[in-house]
């Protein structure tokens, strides 16, 4: 289970204090891809980084019970020193799972060949990004966290991770953070709109996205 | 009940899987530190031989071949690795702290797990350089017999909280003001270099002074060590007590400010 309880989070000091995220508690379903629309500015990626533990809730809790990725296709936790095939071993074993298979399936899901076995930081930007996508992928895990476009590399890898997305989905939940329509409704059963510190669930992603326009009418209009 | 339940690692102690990370992190940065260049470990022999080379040879220009009764390389050996061990921890804890690191997005590593894991770096390379420096002092016919082994570590492991208190507080106070980390640089890496029995015992500092110097508990932790490896050498002015009371207070200190200022984090 991966669900916030009470989490609240201000930044700023004094007068310039902004609540990001006003007293907010919510289970994320099982097996149901859950979408969470926001403004620019709303908090999504505060969001995401308390979420994954990247940064802790002023007050109020986060139980991750479930193992939960790292923000998919996220590269900065790789050390560049490290060959493919390393931090492919740490991340296998700071989740506890066996590394042989971890790295055989990163192999296979990344096409790198014999790059699998240099340095990160030989690699180019668009195989750092394979790399970090198919080692996400190589790990099953209950949650994936998605923030923004999934999307890497050239169309036929494209399609083969959208491939890999799909079946993920049948047994496994995503939280998918995007402000893009045409991403949330392609990868997600259900959605939740970020605004004003707090979080809205709708089943029905139709009604999530009335509210949502509802919210980006109003800024605009403020 | 469905399969991601089954899956959750629910079972699994939150002290097992910090156990587990806090490994990961040690390969990680054991690798990362030394496995990217040529040399490697050898890296990290340098700085030390460098330094001790200097001072032997001022030695030897002042027609001096022993400190306290200590051949001049053991004595050297015995006093920089133990102090660069202490500032290697206190700046690393430092870097640890301050700042954002993209391994937190990895959701079970916590930043304690990240301190924790060089700390035990530090310590592992320290020693092993310890280790090496000695054996070649003993290999080039600077005998010696370790006196009290126990106390020996005791006064290391000293060092090392000494180090992790005062890299807590600082990083921590760098979260919110960042000029402590420049400040402490400058006003804090000479001086303690100068003031810690690096290249003097303490019966040699004028009595007046004596008193104030051997507030620096670096000095103390220093002078423990030698006096606690040699049989030559005996130092009456070190005070177990106040340098654990003063290691374990920072520590608590350090800890303390840290959870408060985290917040403060942008």
């Amino acid at each position: 289970m991966i669900s916030l309880q009470h989490v609240s989070k201000t930044y700023g000091v004094g007068a310039q204090q902004h609540r990001v995220l006003d007293d907010i508690s919510f289970s994320f379903p099982y097996l149901k891809s859950v979408g969470i629309l926001g403004a620019n500015g709303a908090g999504k990626s505060t969001l995401i980084r308390i979420i994954g533990g990247a940064e802790k809730p002023d007050t109020g809790r986060v139980v991750r019970t479930s193992r939960l990725s790292w923000p998919m296709g996220f590269a900065g936790g790789f050390q560049r020193t490290m060959t493919g095939r390393e931090n492919a071993r740490f991340v296998a074993r700071i989740y506890g799972a066996d590394f042989r298979s971890v790295e055989s399936k990163a192999i296979e899901f990344s096409e790198l060949g014999h790059y699998f076995d240099r340095p990160l930081g030989s690699y180019s930007a668009g195989m750092r990004a394979r790399f970090a996508m198919a080692v996400s992928y190589a790990l099953d895990f209950d949650y994936y966290l998605i923030d923004e476009a999934l999307e890497t590399g050239d169309a036929r890898l494209r399609e083969k991770f959208r491939q890999i997305f799909k079946e993920r989905r049948q047994t496994s939940s995503v939280i998918l953070v995007s402000h893009n329509e045409q991403t949330i409704r392609r990868n997600c059963d259900c959605a939740a709109v970020l605004t004003g510190g707090k979080l809205h669930y709708f089943d029905d992603i139709d009604d999530a996205f009335l509210l949502y326009r509802r919210v980006l009418l109003g800024s605009a209009a403020a | 009940m469905n399969t991601s339940v089954s899956r959750q690692s629910a079972t699994e102690s939150a002290f097992l899987i910090q156990c587990r990370v806090v490994h990961a992190l040690v390969m990680r940065d054991v690798k990362s530190r030394y496995g990217g260049r040529r040399l490697g470990f050898l890296w990290a022999l340098i700085e030390p031989l460098m330094m001790i080379g200097v001072f032997i040879g001022l030695f030897h220009l002042m027609g001096r071949t022993s400190q306290g009764g200590i051949p001049a390389p053991l004595f050297f050996v015995a006093a920089f690795t133990p102090f660069f061990m202490f500032r290697d921890i206190f700046s690393n804890v430092m870097m640890c702290i301050k700042g954002d690191n993209p391994l937190l997005m990895f959701p079970q590593v916590a930043r304690t797990d990240i301190i924790l894991s060089s700390v035990i770096v530090d310590i592992l390379v320290s020693l092993a350089v310890f280790f090496l420096l000695l054996l070649g002092c003993a290999i080039l016919g600077f005998e010696f017999t370790i006196d009290r082994p126990l106390e020996t570590l005791l006064a290391l492991g000293l060092l090392i909280g000494l180090g992790v208190g005062l890299g807590l507080i600082l990083g921590a106070l760098t979260i919110r003001y960042e000029f402590v980390s420049s400040v402490s640089q400058a006003f804090l890496g000479r001086p303690l270099f100068l003031a810690s029995g690096l290249f003097f015992t303490v019966d040699v500092i004028p009595a007046q002074a004596r008193d104030y110097l051997l507030l620096n508990p670096v000095l103390q932790g220093v002078e423990a060590v030698r006096s606690a490896m040699f049989t030559q050498f005996e130092s009456r002015y070190v005070d177990y007590s106040f340098v654990l009371l003063f290691a374990v207070v920072m520590i608590a200190f350090g800890l303390m400010l840290m959870n408060f200022f985290e917040r403060q984090r942008h």
